[in-house]
């Protein structure tokens, strides 16, 4: 259903000033949480709500929040990845163009479970309004003393600095996000070790999503409960979805989790452009494997949508009809994460670039037998052996429409054609 | 008694037949030096060393050819040409070491040196049996067209979209 | 045996607590491929071939980060491991150009040796490879990025061994990886080229032939080589060097990775140094002056000539109308050699091989009655140190390793790093270092007022290390004029920042204190040890470390090379020992030192000598004075490699072997005594040092039977007492490490005598001396590669002086001083402070010693425009 925990004030043209977000009732959480609730009732109480990652892992965020030595004499950072790059994407920019406060207070709150003093706000170099509003906002907050030093006279010091990157899809992912803070390339880093036990600077760090942070405060002033009891078992509370594609209203949708798809798309999004028949649909960002039209009653939660064959990922819906030739959407994000590659290692930094030049010939017309099994080998050697989940990424598209639609992959080598005639009008 | 008549009147006169025979065969031998014998198409002699289709040399002096040696026949100095591409400063060839195995062939990477068919190079002093680059370059311009099917026969390939520029697997 | 084990393909293998799988299966001997790891850099796991199968992990890890565990169970040739080893090489290999053949690489590269053990024998790539493209006509992609370093990066695999070489481990910005995915190029910054003085090791530790080193571009195929294990001879740290030589030629030097002393980085100056035994100005023959002039002879000749000359003299002077001198980048066997050659063979004490200091040459009184002595320092000690103050050196330029262990600390361990210089120098670039830079000449002031600021500290901890209150008020009173404010007045540092040093050392607690050529050249340097010492006294653990100047002048003074010091250190009692070890009467144990030779010299009480690689008239502070002296001489027998300013003084020259033709051991500034193999046989009609001693010795009576280095090696050990190893067989890696003689000082602090440096007003400048980058010591410039860094001679002006004299880069000017004038380029450099003049002392056409006046204790010029 569409529960409107997030957009809860979304449409207020002017929410992202901060005297209308204080009367819609921003910054009561944080006043909360510094005044009245300890730092273990708050890790506890968002591990009680079953709050998710939003990025794309779903990792338990009241979990990672734990694993940060807090005794550790190192200081602490908090860091907001706001590098929403993944295709199809973009629900982290209309809450912090929309709703930027919320969004804040979320670091905030954050940043008190992890006793940390000084947060970061990484925005994706691209999201010019974004960032601007941000600024404002941390600015207002600065004014209000919701940030500083002795924050409402509790003795808790909170900065906030706010970075814009420089375009990459890769500083997205953390270790290569905290290299970019740094100062140095945005190359990813191994780990083990990981950000929370050491990260910016050596220090124990915890990077999370927009959406994710955008929760806490409602969670905060309604209880872990409340939240836990919106979504299924394991998955908890409700999640933003971008639907995109040939669908009639494409935009962002929030619902519950464990909406069907079939929901979304014909209820929400109102059907496939120009009543055509479905053809596939990526459900979780660019990243996933395809669901076919029979899976179309697939649950919108992590596990159901894992059990599919596919993942939740960062709820980027892409609606592809029976007009959409599957090696061209292949090559698309096939070029996308060869220019993204960061190139530290070695299978996706050549494996990238050596998928996109073969699934190319095949698109023109120069495809040749062994091409596919050759795509598919390359991509179970670049899945697994890479630094970061981007040659995972990478791989999975592939895979996955080989896996879904070889006939067409066939035809196309064999006729040097498409086999369906696509819609050119989105091109 | 017998066997002494047999040997006299009836063995020896076959033995003497097959030998009476042969006057009849075809001669094998050859009229050499007015008549050359036909070589096998494989046959190991003198070496020589290629050029590319623009007369450029092909031998980048990678030592391969020295290294797979078992006579250890060939020496060689690399050195940089003006505009940056190694090449051989020194390269001889001792052809009284050498065995005319032809490893020397099969080791080339760059389809430099070849074994043709001259063996006539025989000499009353065992200094002429070094043979420097000089003497081992075919000539340029070419007097006969090459001995060598190359494949590839310009240093700079370019490549082409088309099906015909790439090599089938 | 390890803290714990793990199982690698079904062996034990035994772990220690710390290290990697990667590491413990290396030391077990199973071998991982890797290409970008190193062992001195911090493991990345960018190539991925090192995947191995571990079991309870879901996919597969680096070997090089994955820290070991109790009870883990590798494998690493299981088909999961086989199959991902060969998709990471398809991958590099997809795109690496077929160069083999012209690649310098070839033969020992490590992706063609990795490809060929773990990778498949086709191609499945159908695309065109992508091509970085230098040149358009041309299918060789090289590009020139450094004075000596050309890369192709077609052939790179990405490894970043090279961008992770300059940035983590030597501090330089040169390199950079620019770009991103398969774009990544490797480049200096824009406009820039890389030319730190440890840019040669990135084409060491590069896996393919991306990056390569011009003087080994195209020469030979490795496999052609021998190689031979030598020690660097270019400066006291002693690394260890491969020499790989074809047809009696060296090609190139390669660190020789010794754990204990370089752990595989050198620097440019030994990896390039080799080149100066095929200079064109060798001394190739004997050569006889006659009527003036110098020529060429036979051995026959000369050595005839030397033996009917020395024993007249001898015979109508004495034994101690004669000197000898001797170089200090000799061996341990030449060194001996000669000193028992002039004590035993001509008679004679006064020898010595320091020839470029102009300051006494034995400790002073206060020194020996307070029994003062630099500790025994080993690299060993820089790795347990968390603060380390640098004092009077410019330690990136004479002594580069030790820097670089140095800034290993400040890497890994967060050292500090605290510069006490009045000139800035490159070790403070990046490392954070704290530069507490003082007019010239007011070192002692800096010191003192440190020491001033300690004791003065209200959370100073007298009793921790053992001061009294009495010691404190005694040290106060005795420097009045240096305390605190005074001392920092003088010399121009802030008085908090003295403060927040002295505060660092005292809570530090590891401390080791460099000196370098500044200290030990300079006049106070006494007052300095004894102001270093009441440094060493505040702090709760500190060693004092002087290093230094040459490769072997710890061997120096080992072996009596001194002319108050029998080898070992010995004493005038040990006179008869040794009289008995070379069977036969000894002169008077007390001889001339260097500065007292040229008096003597000069007063016709010296009349003849031997100058044994060494060249006074180049380097004496006082170089017109040496000249005047030298040409007095009867009869000067010089020995050395090159034609050198004194050698055109020599009425016989003979020609020496260099440090690549002849065997034999060499001590560095540990102490540590290292055996180098001879690269190659002599060149030209040159002998070997020992051998031409041998000679000399024979036929002026005296047959000792010791021509080779080895023979002279096993009396060497027996006058040290044999405590080293007993032939050069048995010397392992560690070498051998001589124990000198501990010194207990006296307690309390020490009484420093300081006078201000007098100012000239016609000569309103200051001196100082050094090495141009990528230089070291005179012979530096005969090597071409090393001229492609700074080949011209030039002077070095303040940015002050030079906008006052109106004076910019590149304009002729003139240096004058009281003794003599020389002529040069000007540069201006920007770390100089006002008043300093830098004058490189590498370059025969600019001669900073013909400026220098034995009789001042500071060098005081003036500069003006041509």
């Amino acid at each position: 259903m569409q529960k409107h925990v997030l957009f809860e004030n979304i449409n207020d043209p002017k929410l992202h000033n901060i005297d209308r977000a204080i009367e819609l009732g921003a910054y009561k959480a944080w006043e909360k949480v510094l005044k009245s609730i300890k730092r273990e009732e708050l890790v506890q109480m968002v591990k009680d709500s079953g709050l998710r990652g939003r990025g794309g892992a779903g990792f338990p965020t009241g979990l990672k929040w734990s694993f940060v030595p807090v005794a550790s004499p190192k200081p602490k950072y908090l860091c907001c990845n706001a590098d929403e790059s993944e295709p199809g994407t973009c629900k982290d920019r209309v809450l912090m163009e929309c709703d930027p406060h919320s969004v804040i207070e979320g670091v905030m709150i954050a940043a008190f479970a992890i006793d940390c003093h000084t947060s970061f706000f990484y925005v994706r170099g691209e999201y010019d309004l974004s960032m601007r509003r941000i600024e404002k906002a941390i600015d207002e907050a600065y004014k209000k003393g919701y940030l500083g030093k002795n924050i409402l006279g509790t003795g808790y010091d909170l900065e906030m600095i706010l970075h814009r990157g420089g375009g990459a899809y890769i500083c997205g992912e953390e270790t290569a996000l905290l290299s970019s803070l740094e100062g140095e390339k945005g190359l990813s880093r191994i780990k083990p070790p990981f950000p929370a036990v050491s990260g910016l600077y050596a220090c124990p760090t915890v990077v999370n999503n927009v959406e994710t942070l955008a929760n806490l405060p409602r969670i905060v002033i309604n209880g872990g409960q409340w939240y836990a009891s919106m979504g299924t078992e394991k998955s908890k509370g409700t999640r933003i979805f971008s639907v995109s594609g040939h669908v009639k209203k494409p935009g962002n949708y929030e619902l519950e989790l464990g909406t069907p798809l079939r929901t979304l798309i014909y209820d929400y999004a109102g059907g496939i452009l120009d009543d055509k028949k479905l053809k596939c649909v990526i459900p979780g960002g660019s990243s996933v494997p395809v669901l076919m039209p029979d899976q179309l009653d697939t649950p919108l939660d992590f596990e159901s949508v894992q059990a599919a064959g596919s993942m939740l990922g960062s709820g980027a819906v892409i609606v592809m009809n029976e007009d959409t030739c599957m090696v061209w959407v292949a090559e698309i994000l096939a070029h996308f994460y060869m220019h993204e590659s960061c190139g530290k290692c070695t299978p996706c930094r050549q494996g990238t670039g050596w998928l996109y030049e073969i699934i190319h010939r095949i698109e023109h017309g120069q495809g040749r037998a062994q091409d596919l099994d050759t795509l598919l080998d390359l991509a179970k050697n670049i899945e697994g052996n890479t630094i970061c989940a981007l040659g995972d990424a990478a791989a999975t598209p592939v895979i996955s429409t080989i896996k879904q639609f070889r006939n067409e992959y066939e035809y196309h080598i064999e006729h040097k054609k498409c086999l369906v005639k696509s819609d050119f009008r989105l091109r | 008694m017998f066997r002494v008549l047999k040997e006299v009147f009836i063995a020896i006169p076959k033995g003497m037949f097959v030998v009476f025979k042969q006057m009849f065969h075809k001669p094998v031998t050859v009229d050499y030096p007015f008549v050359k014998p036909p070589m096998a198409p494989r046959y190991r002699g003198l070496h020589f060393l290629e050029r590319y289709d623009d007369g450029s040399e092909r031998c980048v002096c990678c030592g391969l050819c020295a290294a797979s040696c078992p006579a250890d026949a060939i020496y060689m100095e690399p050195a940089e040409t003006e505009r940056g591409e190694r090449y051989a400063k020194i390269y001889e060839i001792n052809e009284l070491r050498c065995i005319f195995c032809g490893f020397c062939e099969e080791a080339c990477p760059e389809e430099a040196i070849f074994l043709g068919k001259e063996y006539e190079f025989a000499s009353s002093h065992r200094d002429n049996f070094i043979y420097t680059k000089d003497d081992l370059l075919v000539k340029w311009p070419r007097t006969k067209p090459s001995e060598v099917k190359f494949l590839r026969p310009m240093r700079r390939v370019a490549w082409q979209q088309s099906e015909e520029g790439r090599p089938q697997h | 045996m390890g803290d714990f084990n793990i199982t690698v393909n079904g062996k034990t293998v035994p772990a220690v607590k710390g290290q990697t799988v990667l590491q413990a299966a290396l030391a077990a001997g199973i071998d991982i491929p890797v290409f970008c790891w190193h062992p001195q850099l911090v493991p990345v796991g960018a190539c991925r071939i090192c995947l191995v199968e571990i079991e309870k992990f879901p996919k597969l890890q680096v070997a090089c980060a994955t820290p070991a565990a109790d009870g883990m169970v590798v494998m690493t040739e299981s088909p999961k491991v086989v199959k991902a080893r060969q998709g990471v090489l398809e991958f590099i290999l997809a795109h690496h150009p077929l160069d083999c053949p012209t690649c310098d690489k070839g033969g020992e590269c490590d992706l063609q040796d990795v490809t060929f053990k773990y990778g498949l024998d086709y191609s499945r790539l159908q695309e065109p490879k992508h091509r970085n493209i230098v040149d358009e006509n041309s299918t060789f992609d090289d590009l020139q990025i450094g004075p000596e370093i050309i890369r192709n990066q077609n052939r790179c695999i990405h490894c970043y061994r090279c961008t992770r070489i300059v940035d983590e481990a030597c501090f330089e910005d040169d390199l950079g990886a620019y770009q991103r995915g398969y774009h990544t190029e490797i480049l200096p910054p824009p406009h820039r080229e890389i030319r730190n003085l440890y840019s040669g090791n990135v084409v060491e530790y590069c896996p393919v032939g991306a990056l390569t080193n011009d003087d080994w571009r195209y020469k030979v195929r490795v496999w052609l080589t021998k190689q031979a294990k030598s020690v660097c001879t270019h400066c006291p740290d002693g690394c260890n060097l491969t020499h790989w030589t074809f047809h009696n030629k060296i090609f190139r030097a390669t660190s020789r990775p010794n754990e204990n002393i370089d752990r595989g980085f050198i620097c440019d100056i030994g990896r390039y140094g080799y080149q100066q035994v095929a200079s064109s100005d060798r001394l190739k023959q004997p050569m006889i002056k006659k009527n003036g002039e110098l020529i060429e002879a036979t051995w026959e000749e000369a050595l005839n000539l030397i033996k009917t000359q020395v024993s007249e003299l001898k015979s109508k002077l004495s034994g101690n109308a004669f000197f000898g001198l001797i170089g200090e980048t000799s061996t341990n066997e030449e060194i001996y050699s000669f000193q028992r050659f002039l004590r035993r063979v001509i008679g004679t004490s006064h020898i010595d091989s320091r020839i470029n200091r102009k300051r006494r040459l034995t400790f002073g009184e206060e020194v020996t009655s307070r029994a003062i002595a630099p500790d025994h320092v080993s690299y060993q000690d820089i790795d347990k140190a968390d603060t380390f103050v640098v004092y009077a050196s410019d330690l990136h330029s004479e002594n580069p390793i030790t820097a670089l262990r140095i800034k290993r600390g400040v890497r890994y361990r967060d050292a500090k790093i605290i510069i006490i210089n009045s000139r800035s120098t490159h070790l403070g670039v990046r490392t954070g270092a704290t530069n507490l830079l003082h007019k010239p000449g007011t070192g002692l002031a800096v010191l003192t007022g440190i020491v001033d600021a300690a004791v003065s500290s209200t959370t100073f901890d007298k009793s921790a290390v053992g001061l009294s209150d009495q010691q404190i008020s005694e040290f106060k009173q005795a420097h009045t004029e240096l305390l605190l404010p005074k001392a920092a007045a003088m010399s121009g540092v802030g008085e908090s920042d003295l403060r927040a040093v002295a505060d660092s050392l005292v809570r530090s607690s590891n401390v080791v204190i460099f000196c370098g050529a500044d200290f030990s050249r300079y006049p106070y340097r006494d007052e300095e040890l004894l102001a270093l010492d009441n440094l060493r006294r505040i702090c709760k653990s500190a060693k004092l470390a002087v290093l230094p100047e040459s490769s072997n002048s710890v061997g120096a003074e080992l072996l009596g090379a001194y002319p108050n010091q029998y080898p070992g250190g010995k004493g005038s009692d040990a006179k008869s020992k040794f009289e008995d070890l070379w069977r036969g009467p000894l002169p008077d144990f007390s001889g001339k030192d260097m500065i007292g030779i040229l008096e003597a010299i000069n007063e016709d009480e010296i009349e003849c000598g031997f100058i044994f690689n060494a060249d006074p008239v180049r380097v004496f502070p006082d170089g017109n004075y040496a000249d005047a002296v030298l040409e007095k001489l009867k009869l000067l027998v010089v020995v050395d490699s090159f034609m050198t300013e004194t050698a055109r003084l020599a009425d016989v020259i003979l020609p020496l072997s260099t440090f690549a033709e002849t065997e034999g051991t060499r001590t560095n500034w540990e102490g540590r005594i290292q055996y180098t193999q001879s690269a190659i046989k002599p060149m030209f009609d040159s002998k070997p040092g020992c051998e031409i001693l041998e000679l000399l010795a024979d036929r002026l009576g005296v047959s000792f039977g010791q021509g080779r280095p080895s023979e002279v090696y096993g009396e060497l050990n027996k006058s040290l007492g044999d405590v080293l190893p007993v032939r050069y067989e048995m010397f392992k890696s560690e070498g051998a490490i001589y124990d000198r003689p501990k010194h207990q000082p006296k307690p309390g602090f020490n009484r420093v005598a300081y006078n201000a440096i007098p100012s000239d007003r016609e000569y309103p400048n200051f001196l100082t001396v050094g090495n141009a980058d990528h230089h070291r010591g005179p012979n530096t410039e005969r090597n071409p590669s090393l001229l492609k860094f700074t080949g011209d001679p030039f002077v070095g002006l303040s940015e002050i002086d030079a906008k006052e004299l109106m004076i910019s880069d590149g304009d002729l000017v003139k240096v004058e001083s009281r003794t003599g004038k020389v002529v040069g380029n000007a540069r201006v450099i920007a770390e100089l402070p006002g008043k300093v003049v830098f004058l490189p002392e590498n370059f025969r056409e600019l001669r900073p010693n013909l400026l220098m006046g034995l009789k001042e204790k500071f060098d005081h010029v003036k500069v003006t425009k041509m």
